[in-house]
């Protein structure tokens, strides 16, 4: 997922050739016209991705208590064809007449279920990767790191779809779920994602508080946990947003190719895809999902690079 | 865009070549406008070069982009005259400027390592100016530009031309630049810190070159540098600004032997001479050029200068001519007269100048103490 | 000199443990019988063919040395024969590999020709209205997934207008423009805002360098000053990065290949991802990689190209 992922701010920023991008890298003008550094107020933009992240998490989060979000699985027989936006479904409906808004939000919760396994089990993994890397450095480092950079150099999605299909077939035919994917773009996340806090622990390892800790004759081990680590959290943490978008995007390309979870659940990626038969006659099927999904990575990306600017700053006034 | 170029007046050895009457350029900044230049006229005729002396922050460097229009485009105003062989340039927007450039006014700049560019050949540097505008095929605008570069004193001129700036030397840089700037036979050339970047054996070479070539091509040349001695031999006149302002203008020969001003005093007294024994203290000029967004009332020197009076602070002295012909400066108690000599008197008596506190250390040595 | 005999050695570095990974990820799962028996079942072979097929995957040694042998035939050109059609691998990929290669050129042209005159633009008028404007679009053009612009972009001008075939022949030529514009578009919008942003940086940073002073003091025009002074020296990031995005770029056209149903190495290697096609599956990896490693060796020379100041290092060094 090198080439999903954007590299730490100083170093260049990799494109997003592969499944179609969610690098944020913006850069609102740093500056405003009277030389009031941009940096310190977090502007219009910011508050608006926030509300719009509310309200998608607490939606998907609360979907089954929502008595207007239909459970996956109810048909509306009075009327099994696809319609357009109204006031009784406010997405319009599927070719089945099942309400679109209800299986957007419900397709949101396995799309961002995914995302946050993701990343949770990249930055499990690949962070601890990272930090040993960064920490110890030496050998130590210049193994990993040559590991790293071979792992990075491959087209991710290639090595995905090889993942998936050896892993998730039963005899002749290629049937995935949900573990295998998250498993899969986890380990694709690990590379890139332990470069990124390689570079962070190696800006904090050489600052001071981490020679007062090891004169006072802290372990190693104990260097890592009470120090490093807490320091090392936060940046990950924003930089995570920007992870979660590239996966969901990851997601819906896998989906794309059929090789993402399969029915009955249903993510974004799966919702966009399954409306292209109709596109011609019903695009709203496929426009709502990925105008939810659009604006989704949107605000992630916007938040995320707003924090990040506001962190590299600090780590430059070093 | 027409093209409008400069049409000469009458004969060239009437009108001077350039005139410039008050000009002003000042920079909005964030903390306020930047006076850089604060109201500086001249003349300077054909075949004589004026020399332009001053610390950093002087105003120097601003002026001589000023005259040549190269100023950036956002928040920056210039006002004021500006006139070059009888026809008014000031109004002439960046289009009509680019048929002066080159042509008629050429620039050089301070730092040779990047004023070139680094990914194009030599030659081409030259060439493509001379392609533009003189209307040069590539063959002949080559042979030209070899003949420039043997002319700057470059050898193996041919080869040089095909070679990438970072394959010279400093000096052969320098002498590219200069090329560059004469490649069009400009009549005006305005050298920026001609040879500060540069080694000093080297400065003199470069020196005398930009001497030689103004007089085969009876330039008029304006040489800015914070070097008296950059000057000392090669300049017809002299004029030392401060804080935007000329403060003293003459001849190179009057300014030496009768300066008016103690900043120029100062200047001069602070080129370490060979005369002086070793462990000599050398002579600076103690305190810091003037915030030039407030500045202060009165004379702007007078922080730092020792005649300094009352009146220095309150009143901002008028450019007044002196006994000799083409000899302005600006200044109450001027070096050399009366009125100054008591001045500095009154000033070492006290310890120190009105324009000090208390506290402060003193600019003046009391009297008594050695020098 | 060395550098570069470094960054070779990396890449086919990469080149064999990529497609050493690939080799050996189907032997993790499923012992050979496994694989013997889901090859006949593809084939929906006789049994006898059991044993010419355990032959053919050299089943009986061990692992390292199947997959030598495979490198071996590979390097001679021999990448085996595809089980679904009994087509040559090499001869497959040699038909479909140019497709996938225009595909990739034409998106990166496509990227060019708009980012280019745009950062050169934004960079010289820094701070204005179309700078902002473009700025802020450049986020909304990096969150789009191609595949949902691939999408949009079918709705509208194929389904819609009818301009273009929203599906691409199974003969598709590399010559065949129009086909090729939606898929080349959707791929290069995202990389268009990366391309202008860097630009614009880069270029910003060298209009505030002397010799741009210089070469404006000379008379010449804007255009000349941006075109033939400016840009040179500021692509130095830009090439770097289209090299990294280029070989990056061979796996994003799996989607636009499978979306537009282009007969390109993508879909190929969905296909036989899902027939369990052991061999086309290593074929066409080993071709992605090793266009990955000419790539890369290419932006390096590229880079020397443009900056004459490296060609003095690198033969010093």
């Amino acid at each position: 997922m090198s080439d999903l992922l954007p590299e730490h701010r100083e170093d260049r920023t990799v494109g997003l050739a592969e499944t179609g991008g969610a690098s944020p890298a913006a850069d609102a003008p740093e500056t405003t016209d009277d030389g009031r550094s941009k940096k310190r107020r977090l502007g219009v933009g910011f508050w608006l991705s926030a509300v719009w992240l509310v309200i998608v998490a607490a939606l998907t989060m609360l979907a089954p208590y929502l008595g207007f979000v239909d459970k996956p699985g109810t048909f509306s027989i009075a009327n099994p064809t696809a319609a357009g936006p109204s006031g009784a479904h406010w997405f319009g409906t599927n070719k089945n007449g099942d309400d679109l808004f209800s299986q957007v939000v419900y397709g949101g919760r396995v799309s961002l279920f995914i995302a946050f396994a993701v990343v949770i089990l990249g930055f499990i993994s690949g962070g601890l990767v990272g930090m040993i890397a960064g920490f110890f450095r030496g050998r130590i480092d210049r193994v990993i790191s040559a590991i790293i950079d071979v792992l990075l150099a491959f087209p991710a999605l290639v090595l995905a779809l090889a993942m998936i299909a050896v892993f998730a077939s039963d005899g002749s035919t290629v049937r995935p779920n949900m573990p295998v994917v998250i498993g899969a773009l986890s380990i694709l996340s690990v590379a890139p994602l332990a470069r990124i806090t390689r570079g962070i622990t190696l800006a904090f390892s050489e600052r001071e508080f981490v020679t007062a800790a090891r004169t006072l004759g802290a372990t190693n081990g104990r260097i890592l946990r009470k120090e490093i680590l807490p320091n090392v959290i936060p940046p990950m943490a924003v930089f995570s947003l920007t992870v979660i978008a590239v996966v969901i995007v990851a997601e819906g390309a896998l989906a794309f190719l059929g090789l993402s979870v399969s029915a009955p659940a249903s993510t974004w990626g799966k919702l966009i895809n399954v409306g292209r038969p109709e596109l011609e006659n019903a695009p709203h099927i496929t426009f709502f999902p990925a105008g939810v999904m659009f604006l989704t990575i949107l605000a992630l990306n916007y938040i995320g690079d707003v924090l990040q600017s506001k962190f590299t700053v600090r780590e430059g006034a070093l | 865009m027409a093209r409008r170029r400069i049409t000469a007046a009458t004969n060239h050895t009437d009108t001077p070549l350039l005139e410039v009457e008050d000009l002003r350029t000042s920079f909005r900044t964030p903390r306020g406008r930047v006076r850089a230049v604060n109201g500086v006229s001249l003349t300077l005729e054909r075949g004589r070069t004026l020399g332009v002396v001053g610390e950093s922050g002087s105003g120097k460097t601003v002026l001589a982009r000023s005259i040549m229009g190269l100023l950036p485009r956002s928040n920056v105003e210039r006002t004021g005259t500006i006139r070059y062989d009888g026809t008014d340039i000031s109004d002439y927007s960046q289009a009509e400027m680019r048929h002066v450039w080159g042509p008629e006014m050429a620039m050089v700049f301070q730092d040779p390592m990047t004023s070139l560019n680094p990914v194009m050949r030599v030659g081409r540097q030259i060439t493509e100016s001379l392609r533009y505008h003189m209307d040069m095929d590539k063959a002949e605008a080559n042979d030209l530009a070899v003949a420039l570069l043997t002319s700057v004193g470059i050898p193996e001129p041919a080869k040089r031309v095909r070679e990438y700036p970072h394959q010279l030397s400093g000096g052969m840089r320098q002498r590219v630049v200069i090329a560059i700037a004469l490649a069009c036979g400009p009549k005006l050339l305005l050298a920026d810190e001609p040879t500060t970047a540069l080694d000093v054996t080297v400065q003199a070479q470069i020196l005398n070159l930009l001497d030689a070539q103004q007089r085969e091509r009876f330039m008029a040349m304006v040489l800015v540098t914070h070097d008296l001695g950059v000057v000392a031999g090669r300049a017809h006149d002299i004029a030392v600004m401060y804080a935007g302002k000329i403060v003293e203008k003459a001849t190179a020969t009057r300014l030496f032997a009768s300066m008016r001003m103690p900043y120029t005093e100062a200047l001069l007294e602070s080129i370490p001479k060979l005369e002086y024994r070793s462990h000599t203290r050398l002579a600076s000029i103690p305190g810091r050029p003037p915030d030039l967004v407030n500045p202060p009332k009165g004379c702007s020197f007078a922080p730092r200068c020792r005649y300094a009076q009352e009146r220095c602070l309150e009143e901002e002295p008028p450019l007044v001519p002196a006994d000799d012909p083409g000899h302005l400066y600006a200044c109450h108690f001027p070096v050399g007269t009366e009125a100054g000599r008591e001045a500095l008197a009154r000033n070492e008596a006290e310890g120190r100048t009105p324009a000090q506190d208390e506290a402060e250390v003193s600019i003046v040595q009391p009297a008594g103490s050695g020098a | 000199m060395k550098f570069v005999a470094v960054r070779l050695v990396q890449l086919v570095v990469v080149l064999l443990a990529a497609t050493f990974f690939t080799y050996s990820l189907t032997f993790i799962t499923n012992s050979p019988d496994d694989v013997v028996n889901t090859l006949l079942q593809i084939e929906a072979g006789a049994p006898e063919r059991r044993a010419a097929i355990e032959e053919d995957l050299n089943l009986s040694d061990p692992l390292l040395v199947r997959y030598g042998k495979w490198l071996g035939s590979a390097l001679t050109g021999d990448l085996g024969r595809s089980y679904s059609t009994q087509e040559p691998v090499a001869d497959r990929i040699q038909t479909r590999l140019p497709r996938t290669l225009a595909l990739v050129l034409y998106a990166q042209i496509l990227a060019l020709g708009l980012a280019i005159p745009a950062g050169i633009l934004a960079a010289w008028r820094a701070d204005s209205w179309f700078d902002r404007g473009l700025s802020s679009s450049s986020i909304g053009m990096l969150a789009i997934p191609n595949y949902v612009l691939a999408v949009l972009l079918v709705y509208f001008f194929a389904l819609r207008l009818g301009w273009f075939p929203s599906i691409t022949a199974s003969d598709l030529k590399v010559t065949d423009f129009k086909s090729f514009l939606l898929p080349a578009a959707s791929l290069a919008l995202g990389q268009v805002a990366v391309y202008m942003r860097l630009l614009r940086t880069d270029m910003i940073a060298t209009l505030q360098e002397d010799y741009i002073g210089m070469a404006k003091a000379k008379g010449l025009t804007t255009r000349s000053i941006l075109f033939r002074h400016a840009l040179r020296p500021s692509s130095l990031s830009l090439v770097t990065t289209i090299g990294i995005n280029a070989g990056a770029a061979l796996g994003g056209t799996v989607i636009i290949e499978t979306i537009f149903g282009m007969p390109g190495m993508g879909t190929m290697l969905v296909d036989a991802i899902f027939r369990r096609d052991i061999l086309v599956v290593q074929g066409v990896v080993a071709v992605i990689a090793a266009g990955f490693v000419i790539i890369n060796f290419l932006i390096d020379l590229l880079y020397a190209v443009l900056d004459p100041r490296i060609r003095s290092v690198r033969s010093a060094a």
